[in-house]
């Protein structure tokens, strides 16, 4: 038993390619035959705390899925021990899954396509035995604003916006201690994401509930999550929160400004932006676009803005804005991504 | 219309075909059996004559009893087979439902059903002349037992299934095979003494001969002992192989992370 909601002690995950032949030869254990070995998960020790928001980032293929599906015991890891809720994952899955509630990124699978949303949704409430089934159906459904006739159209009928409505009320059945959700936004209208934002903020109405959600969507992870771990090529390559992330590659000698202008008729925005570049107090000036530059000014010579705003204007340019750059927890990650040195 | 588009879709699906190399050869030998099974029942018209088919009153009863009891060997073989289901199976393993309630859960519905086909063919058959003399002591206990063996090698094929994804070899043996070798339409006792020989292995015939005594001959449980011990032998043995692949088939899918593959 471990004090965390979710925890993974070394784990490692490697997947084997083997052909029919090899396969059957391999679950008879007659001998082993090895295949091309592909690593999902390397090593991988994480703590998740009761009741926080976790957001789990990387690019696609890194392990994101694979970590999903063996705290949810549907794959076994390799080496290692992961918990949920204090419960190992392999010895005691019966027990971790009593006490998850799961969106996976194949979210309209183990749905009867041709039943309501409703009668579907009842089955799950009947098997996670839930005291009130009816109700708790009701309940999840008035959630994820899923109401009227379109609970009781076939599965199939309903558009994939509205599936995925259907699969986050399954998840939300067992009114789990823990929720897993993997990309959970897809295919959902710009307005329900609003929504989901608020819901998974005040966790589905159970504010001790622990949530850990992996998606490439930025801004739900900046908006929602409290940590945020970066995975990629299996191995977690950072773990900090939003704020943290995106002032990893802040300096901590000049301050970025975007500088964007009405227009560029002599096309000569090339040459000012080398003009600016010269100016004492300005590290940087880089072109963005043709009427947009990005300028790094030293943090003890802000008054360098009076100098670039007076040759701007003097070139005969309309400046239609200057503001300072937020840290951007996207650019953050492709940093680390791509192996950036940090620079604080 | 232009024939051009009608050969590019006689194309694609000869390419689909062919892709499936195992489902062929199975194909071929399903044609080949069938054309054998109905060759016998043909070339037997005069089996109401028969010395076999007498003991059981008309080849009507005889066969009734047979093809009804098939609905039930589909139900058992049938049900782990849509339990494991990989559009299902994920969803299966997620559930705090053990694997063994889901199995039994899945296997339910599909009893029923196969009960009432069951019931209807024996009712129809009676408003046809067959006359019953049924101890239904012994008719239930054969039920179950016969059940229980067909459900372990249902859990066989299901286990072989999640490996294989396609390829399902058992319930091919059973349903295909099972069919001309124990006495579903025929005695087996008309077979070449090869293919009876063959007809000894598989417990069905000896399900449907304990089945007709005790429907068709009122035959008691002491009567059918003879029969029957081996069969509660073959039904505990089969079933203990039946969950031993099935649990391993599972443990292996999630080794490998294949549970959720076609």
């Amino acid at each position: 038993m471990t004090g965390n909601a979710i925890e993974l002690e070394a784990v490692s995950k490697l997947y084997e390619k083997v052909d029919f032949k090899k396969r059957v030869i391999n679950v008879l254990r007659l001998r082993g035959i090895a295949g091309e070995k592909v690593t999902a998960l390397d090593k991988v020790s994480l703590k998740v705390g009761r009741g926080e928001i976790f957001g789990l980032l990387g690019p696609n293929g890194a392990g994101k899925t694979t970590m999903i599906k063996i705290l949810t015991t549907i794959l076994a890891p390799d080496s290692g021990k992961a918990y949920v809720d204090g419960y190992n994952v392999v010895t005691d899955s019966l027990k971790v899954r009593a006490r998850i509630g799961v969106l996976y990124e194949e979210s309209d699978r183990g749905f009867g396509w041709r039943l309501s949303a409703w009668t579907n949704l009842l089955f799950y409430s009947r098997e996670y035995l839930v005291d009130d089934p009816k109700e708790r159906v009701e309940e999840v459904l008035r959630m994820v604003e899923l109401t009227g006739d379109d609970t009781y159209k076939w599965f199939q009928k309903l558009s994939k916006g509205m599936k995925q409505k259907v699969a986050l009320a399954r998840a939300l059945i067992p009114n789990s201690q823990v929720l897993f959700l993997d990309e959970p936004q897809r295919s959902l209208d710009i307005l329900f994401v609003l929504r989901l934002k608020e819901l998974i903020k005040g966790k589905f109405g159970k504010p001790s509930r622990t949530i850990f959600l992996s998606t490439h969507d930025m801004r739900l992870v900046e908006e929602t999550c409290d940590r945020v771990a970066i995975i990629d090529k299996g191995r977690i390559v950072k773990v900090g929160t939003v704020d943290e992330l995106k002032s990893l590659f802040r300096s901590l000698e000049s301050v970025p400004y975007t500088l964007e202008v009405a227009s560029d008729p002599a096309g000569s925005f090339d040459k000012l932006s080398q003009e600016i570049a010269s100016i004492e107090g300005v590290e940087e000036a880089k072109l963005m676009n043709p009427i947009r530059l990005e300028i790094h000014i030293r943090k003890d010579r802000l008054d360098a803005l009076n100098n670039i705003i007076g040759i701007v204007m003097d070139r005969g340019y309309t400046v239609t804005g200057l503001t300072q750059k937020e840290d951007s927890l996207e650019e953050s990650i492709a940093r680390i991504l791509r192996g950036g040195e940090l620079e604080s | 219309m232009n024939p051009k588009r009608i050969l590019g879709y006689l194309i694609i699906d000869f390419h689909d075909w062919v892709s499936y190399k195992f489902e062929i050869s199975f194909w071929i030998i399903n044609t080949l059996v069938g054309a054998v099974t109905y060759a016998f029942l043909g070339t037997n018209v005069a089996l109401q004559r028969g010395e076999q088919i007498a003991q059981y009153g008309s080849f009507l009863s005889f066969l009734l009893v047979g093809m009804s009891f098939n609905y039930l060997i589909y139900a058992s073989l049938d049900a782990p087979r849509i339990a494991i289901n990989p559009w299902n199976l994920e969803w299966n393993l997620t559930l705090p439902t053990s694997l063994y309630e889901v199995i039994l859960g899945s296997v339910c519905f599909r009893y029923i059903i196969g009960l009432f086909e069951f019931t209807l063919y024996l009712s129809i058959a009676s408003s046809f002349g067959v006359t019953y003399a049924i101890d239904f002591v012994s008719t239930i206990v054969t039920i179950v037992l016969g059940a229980s063996v067909m459900w372990g090698f249902g859990m066989i094929s299901a286990g072989v299934q999640i490996i294989t994804k396609r390829w399902d070899p058992v319930t091919w043996f059973f349903t295909m095979l099972g069919g001309l070798l124990s006495g579903v339409w025929f005695p087996y006792q008309l077979l070449p003494p090869s293919l009876q020989t063959l007809s000894m292995f598989m417990p069905q015939t000896y399900i449907l001969e304990m089945l007709r005594r005790s429907m068709l001959k009122n035959e008691s449980i002491p009567s059918l002992w003879g029969s029957l011990y081996p069969l509660l032998i073959t039904a505990l043995i089969i079933l203990s192989i039946g969950v031993f692949v099935y649990s391993r088939s599972i443990r292996y899918a999630k080794e490998h992370g294949t549970v959720g593959e076609f």
